[in-house]
């Protein structure tokens, strides 16, 4: 099993949020361990605690550089004004993934697909936030080759750039697939409250 | 140094190349063959037409218009049924309830496979379960084996299933736009003996799945992930509860099957266009220009007389009803085996109705769905010879299923024809045994 390209598709939250469920197990260490880091437990609090953080931005605009359906999902519920979450999907994404992403999408917010690499239109500073996915190892912010790949295009988005690991590593360990972002690409970073 | 990379490279670049022609080639044959096949049916029609005397008028009065109406609507209002996402839900919940556990997936999506093939197309019936079943077996990491074993069950139920109701695949249409059965009758005799024979087949490749030895956690992330990826897809009920009832008012309704069909179809549209639902206006008419060519061939030969001969002389040749059957059998599956099942059913059809028209009257039923059985087990031994057999092997191959080494898994004509074996010895044994019993 491919998590890596299972989060291509349903977001690196989601994933983890199902992969905590069976990340006790033996089986799913020795064959999904290697990959990506497994999650702990606390994956669903993350996520309501990171869609909290994110709409204390109070922006109309959220581009995902990774399909977060979790966290879009979680932001449609907490959400108390309308907000818009465009995803942005790689421009080799697979057509029939992109077609069941696409009908995959939440309908209780306004969510759209934007694909690589075309710009979002009216997406300024003052009403737009970048929201960039990954694992964070010893302080290092990494993410996968797509993310990567996508924050250098839109690195001329001069608004917040924040970044939402969903998991935090002490080491820097390094896994298979992902690369290490430039710190000076991000503003902020989500951290868990000790 | 830079140079010798720079030849070995042109050299791997005019091999790529060559190869690649030659794929080439063989992709735009296998693209045409099905429309070089269509041509030369209706050419050589036509010319046994003009040798023998026989007037276009006679071919086209007894032509199967109708066997091409139904074979056009069932194709648009299954896009109907798709555009609901209905089978999404199906898939997911089957892949739900069996745990991930593969003999037991197998076994679902093949008793999935059965009931879509018996109301719909074929062809649109392998399509709509597809998608799901890839991303299910991507996930639940399986083997060469087991991608050869699941695909050679679901293709064969997929015939099974299409032989087992009047509307299910294009054999059994042509077999009830004959006359010699009607659709109540074809429904009740067939639906059984395809029932039963689909039940052993799945249980045969179900036990043939190794049980799997781990804590069952990794199929567990498989099946949410599966979930996940279609959490938000929106099934339509308010539009599907509307399409049941005209579905189902197709088959109750007694008069003649095409215009219910197509009067159906047309209700449905309308359903669907109020409802906000998209309606597909394409199809691919590849396969109801093959059956109209074959078709138009069968009336041409028919009215050359040769098949009444044919039929008098199997009738006079063979006295016991149920050798005259089993000789029918025999001959239709080969037939099936070598030109596929539409074409099959559509060439050997006069036989049957003159053999019907017979003694045998009383039993025309039974010879309906005898003939269905052998078409049936015929073209489930070959995948050229299978309704969906080509569709599915390109589908399977481009989907990308990797084995646990991370290889390709390919599934093709040499990997099917074991499976295929197996496949027409079960179906012809069960088909045979029950006709023995009952005539």
């Amino acid at each position: 099993m491919d998590m890596q390209k299972t989060a291509r598709e349903i977001g690196l939250f989601e994933s983890a949020v199902n992969l905590s469920g069976v990340s006790a197990s033996a089986d799913v260490v020795q064959k999904l361990g290697g990959s990506m880091p497994l999650p702990d437990k606390g994956i669903k609090d993350r996520v309501c605690s990171i869609a909290k953080w994110l709409l204390g931005f109070n922006k109309k605009k959220y581009m995902f550089l990774m399909p977060e359906i979790a966290i879009v999902e979680e932001m449609s519920r907490q959400a108390s004004k309308a907000v818009e979450a465009i995803i942005a999907i790689p421009c080799d994404l697979n057509p029939e993934l992109k077609e069941r992403l696409k009908s995959n999408l939440s309908h209780d917010i306004e969510v759209t697909i934007l694909e690589e690499p075309y710009f979002p239109e009216a997406f300024f500073p003052g009403n737009s936030v970048m929201v960039i996915s990954g694992y964070s190892g010893g302080g290092r912010a990494m993410v996968l080759h797509d993310t990567y790949r996508m924050v250098e295009h839109y690195s001329g988005f001069l608004g917040k750039k924040v970044f939402i690991p969903y998991v935090e590593l002490k080491m820097s360990d390094r896994y298979d697939g992902w690369m290490e972002m430039g710190q000076q690409r991000i503003n902020q970073k989500w951290r868990a409250e000790p | 140094m830079t140079n010798v990379i720079s030849i070995d490279r042109s050299i791997i670049v005019t091999k790529k190349k060559s190869g690649g022609k030659v794929r080439l080639i063989l992709e735009k044959l296998g693209r045409g063959g099905s429309l070089i096949l269509i041509a030369t049916m209706f050419v050589i029609g036509s010319l046994i037409a003009l040798f023998c005397g026989i007037p276009v008028k006679n071919v086209t009065a007894n032509y199967s218009y109708d066997v091409l109406a139904i074979l056009i609507v069932m194709e648009l209002f299954t896009d109907l049924i798709a555009e609901t996402g209905i089978m999404q839900l199906l898939a997911i919940k089957i892949a739900e309830l069996s745990k991930g556990r593969k003999s037991m997936c197998l076994m679902m999506f093949g008793g999935m496979m059965f009931m879509l093939s018996s109301c719909l197309n074929n062809i649109t019936a392998v399509m709509m379960i597809l998608p799901i079943v890839f991303v299910l077996l991507k996930t639940l990491e399986v083997d060469k084996k087991y991608v050869c074993v699941f695909f050679a069950a679901i293709l064969s139920l997929s015939n099974t299933g299409g032989a087992a109701s009047p509307i299910g695949d294009f054999p059994a249409i042509i077999i009830m736009t004959s006359g010699i059965t009607s659709f109540l009758g074809y429904l009740t005799h067939a639906f059984p003996l395809f029932a039963l024979t689909s039940l052993a087949s799945a249980m045969v490749w179900g036990l043939s799945v190794k049980k799997e030895n781990d804590d069952g956690a990794v199929r567990k992330l498989a099946i949410m992930n599966l979930k996940s990826q279609y959490k938000n897809i929106e099934i339509r009920f308010d539009v599907l509860k509307w399409l049941a009832v005209v579905f189902g008012g197709m088959f109750l309704a007694m008069v003649s099957p095409e215009i219910i069909a197509v009067l159906g179809y047309v209700i449905a549209m309308v359903i669907c266009s109020v409802k906000k639902i998209k309606v597909g206006q394409t199809m691919d008419l590849k396969s109801v220009l093959t059956i109209a060519s074959f078709l138009f061939f069968a009336q041409v030969i028919s009215q050359t007389g040769v098949l009444s001969e044919m039929a008098a002389l199997l009738q006079s040749n063979i006295e016991n009803p149920k050798l005259l059957i089993m000789a029918i059998m025999f001959i239709a599956f080969v037939v099936a085996g070598v030109f596929s099942a539409g074409p099959a059913a559509a060439a050997m059809m006069p036989v049957i109705v003159q053999i019907c028209n017979g003694p045998l009257s009383t039993q025309a039923d039974w010879i309906a769905v005898a003939y269905a059985a052998a078409i049936c087990s015929g073209s489930s031994m070959f995948m050229h010879s299978a309704t969906a057999g080509f569709i599915l092997s390109s589908k399977v191959n481009n989907a990308n299923i990797t084995d646990e080494g991370g290889k390709n898994v390919n599934w093709g004509v040499g990997q099917y024809l074991k499976y295929g074996l197996i496949n027409y010895g079960i179906q012809i044994i069960i088909a045979l045994a029950v006709m023995v019993v009952i005539l």
